[in-house]
Order: C-alpha cells, then sequence, then structure tokens
C-alpha cells in the first residue's frame, strides 16, 4: 500500500483541496448556473401550460361560439322564411283586393258608359223624331200645299214607324 | 536536448507551509478559476429570453435532465440531484481539455536529465481522480441515507436477518469500495494513457503527427467525463431505487397481513 501511495503520488493534502475545490465548484454552479437556468426553465414550463390551457379554453369556445352561430343562422333563416311566407300572402290578398277593385270600378264605369250611351242615343232618338216629323211636315206641305196642321196625325206616325224600320234594318 | 520523461505521478513545483502544490493542482485551480468567471458571466447575461451562450447551457440542462429522469424516475428528484451530477461533468470535462491546451505538458523545467511541466491535466493525475471517486461513492450514499432512511441505506450492507443476507451485504460493501477504484482508475487510466500517447507521437512524429491525437484526446475527454457523471447517476439511481423496492415489498406485506385479518 505504502509502494502504491508513493509510487502515484498520493498525497492527503492534495486529496482534500481537490475535494474542497469541488465543493467550490459545485456551490458556484448550483447558486450562478443552474438554480437561474432551473428557474427560467421552470417559468417557461409554467407559461407554455398556461398558453396551451388558453388555448384550448379559446378552442372550446370557438366551438361554443361556432355552435351558437349554427343556430341563429338556423333561427334567422327559419324568421326569413316566415316573413317571406307572411309577405307572399299579404302581396296575394292585396292583389285579389286591387283586382276585386278594379273589376268593380270596371264595371261602374261600363254601367256609366252605358246609361251616358243610352240617354245620349235617346236624346238623339228623340232629336231624329223631331226632325223626321219635321221633314214630313215640310214635304206633305210642299207636295199637297196643305197646312201642316190639317194632316192627318195617322200618317205622320206610319212614316215614323216606317223610318224606323228602316233605320233598324240598316243597323 | 532534454529527453521527454513520463512521469506516473504530479510533479511538485513548490512548498508552502507544509503543502506540496502540484503542477496537475494548479492547472485545476486554473480550470476552476475559469469556471468561476464563466459562470459569474453566465448570471450576469442570464435572461428570461436566452441569447446563444445561454440557450446552449439550457439545451444540455434540459438533455441531462431528460436523461436523469429516466434514470432516478421523477423530476423532482431529477432537479434535487442535477447540480451535483453536472459539476462532476463539468469539473471532469474541463480538466481533461485543459489537459490538450498548448504548453500544458510541455513548458516546464530541467530537472537534472529530467523535464518537469510547469502544468499537467488535473486528470492525469490519481490524487484528483481519488478526490472524485471518494466524492461520488460517499455523496451518492448519504443521498441514499437522507432519502431512504439511515437503518434502510445500512441494512443493504450491515444485515442480521440470516447468513445470506450477511453475505450479500459484505458484497455490497465490497462493491462500493471497489466502485472507488474503478471510478480512480478509469479516468486516470484513460487520460493518463492520452497524454503518453501524445507525447510519444509528438516525439515520433513532430508538428503535424499528433493533430489527429488530439482530436481523439478531446472526444476520450468528453466521453469520460459523460461515463464518470452517468455511473455516478446510475450508482445513485440504484440507491434510491433499493429503497422505493424496499418499501414497496413492506407495503406488500402490510397489504397482505390486512387481507388475511
Amino acid at each position: 500500500m505504502g509502494d502504491f501511495v508513493q509510487q502515484f503520488g498520493v498525497n492527503w493534502k492534495l486529496l482534500l483541496s481537490q475535494i474542497a475545490s469541488f465543493f467550490a465548484l459545485f456551490f458556484l454552479l448550483k447558486f450562478l448556473v443552474l438554480k437561474p437556468v432551473l428557474g427560467a426553465l421552470k417559468t417557461r414550463k409554467e407559461k407554455i401550460e398556461e398558453g396551451l390551457a388558453k388555448a384550448k379554453e379559446a378552442d372550446v369556445r370557438l366551438e361554443e361560439v361556432g355552435v351558437i352561430a349554427k343556430n341563429k343562422l338556423k333561427q334567422a333563416e327559419n324568421e326569413a322564411q316566415n316573413v317571406l311566407h307572411e309577405v307572399k300572402q299579404k302581396a296575394k290578398t292585396i292583389e285579389n283586393d286591387l283586382l276585386q277593385k278594379t273589376a268593380q270600378k270596371q264595371n261602374e264605369a261600363l254601367k256609366k258608359i252605358d246609361a251616358l250611351y243610352l240617354g245620349k242615343q235617346q236624346e238623339m232618338e228623340t232629336a231624329i223624331q223631331a226632325k223626321a216629323v219635321e221633314l214630313v211636315k215640310n214635304i206633305a206641305a210642299k207636295t199637297v200645299g196643305l197646312s201642316p196642321e190639317a194632316i192627318d196625325g195617322k200618317l205622320v206616325d206610319r212614316a215614323i214607324d216606317l223610318l224606323k224600320k228602316n233605320a233598324e234594318i240598316s243597323s | 536536448m532534454v529527453s521527454p520523461s513520463i512521469s506516473i505521478k504530479a510533479e511538485e513545483i513548490f512548498q508552502a507551509g507544509g503543502f506540496a502544490l502540484s503542477n496537475s493542482f494548479l492547472l485545476l485551480i486554473i480550470v476552476c478559476c475559469l469556471l468561476a468567471v464563466l459562470a459569474l458571466v453566465f448570471k450576469k447575461q442570464f435572461t428570461l429570453i436566452p441569447e446563444k451562450f445561454q440557450a446552449i447551457v439550457e439545451i444540455g440542462v434540459e438533455k441531462m435532465l431528460g436523461l436523469m429522469d429516466s434514470c432516478l424516475g421523477s423530476r423532482v428528484q431529477s432537479e434535487k440531484y442535477l447540480p451535483f451530477i453536472i459539476t462532476i461533468f463539468v469539473f471532469i470535462l474541463f480538466a481533461n481539455l485543459a489537459g490538450l491546451f498548448p504548453g500544458v505538458g510541455s513548458i516546464g523545467w530541467k530537472h537534472g536529465d529530467e523535464f518537469k511541466p510547469f502544468l499537467r491535466a488535473p486528470t492525469a493525475d490519481i490524487n484528483f481522480t481519488l478526490a472524485l471517486a471518494l466524492i461520488s461513492v460517499i455523496l451518492t450514499n448519504i443521498f441514499a441515507f437522507r432519502e431512504i432512511g439511515f437503518s434502510h441505506h445500512a441494512a443493504k450492507f450491515v444485515n442480521f436477518k440470516g447468513p445470506i443476507q450477511f453475505f450479500v451485504g459484505i458484497l455490497e460493501l465490497i462493491s462500493e469500495l471497489s466502485r472507488v477504484v474503478s471510478f480512480t482508475f478509469r479516468l486516470f487510466g484513460n487520460i493518463f494513457a492520452g497524454e503518453v500517447l501524445l507525447l510519444i507521437v509528438s516525439v515520433l512524429l513532430p508538428l503535424a503527427g499528433p493533430i489527429p491525437f488530439f482530436f481523439l484526446e478531446i472526444f476520450v475527454g468528453f466521453i469520460q467525463a459523460f461515463v464518470f457523471a452517468m455511473l455516478t447517476l446510475v450508482f445513485l439511481g440504484l440507491h434510491l431505487q433499493h429503497g422505493t423496492l424496499e418499501e414497496n415489498h413492506q407495503f406488500n406485506k402490510v397489504e397482505k397481513l390486512k387481507i388475511k385479518n
């Protein structure tokens, strides 16, 4: 053992110095390097975990919002369809009303035109009658030379009837 | 011309108050100072958003934590013992690499026919490797005592429950002592052999000859530091796991008794 110690130069003082230098380095590395590094790694890990948790939460929220948006969209679609249906129905009723009113007004107008036409026709007939009577009177007066008052009223009436018949045939 | 000499022990530079300062310890002090400066710079420039150097350190720490997780089985344990493992790794790595710097082992003085260098790789001195081996073995046992209890861990070495257990305890004790020896001579042997190899190659093929071997020694230095740290971690894991296995065994026994009753 003594030979071994001498040959390899084992020296207990040097041995203790080496051990002391190891512990000096140990504390130096522990407090100056490893403690801050481990702290930073821990902080970073916590931040990453926090970020991941928040991202997960955001994903869940996004999904929820997506579902809500889908539901709302469906609701809006249904509402829009209902509104469209109602509007169509209203438009139809309004159309029908308008058509009815128009038809009514048309009928009234036709009736008025008819009345006006009949009135005018009667007026014209009476005017024509009067003119025909005058004409017949004049003709009779010229041909017979008699006063128109003396002409038999029956003759006049016959002539008028004949004229009427002629007029109906021609029309 | 001074012929290159190979000395298995570190050379003494001077004595001060009965303390013989060796060339390997001098380089170790320089390495420690360099690491202290680096640590101070790191602490000063430390930010939550890392820059290049800090990012490299953080990646290293995270990788080491991952390795420790797989060995110790829990992140809490890994973070607890990370400084111990990292210090071993960094200390050995820098000590190994320091031995490859120009001037180390080549600048010195003539002592008779022998050439004595001013600086020598700390890991090529058995005092350093022995110190680290003792630290590794003793501290892993202290951690085990603290974690699983004194009686639990001591029962691993001194067990009077039966002759087989007693014999196993003695074997465990021998294995702990053999760990010190294996740790010491593995590291010392590898680095010392590397130094000898570099010396011989530089004598046989000066200038360009040693360059490939320098790269090999950088690799060996890294691997040896990693192996030392990993073995320490594995032994620590075994000590702590032994405790949990024993606890589980006891727990199962109690549960079985409860079921029987």
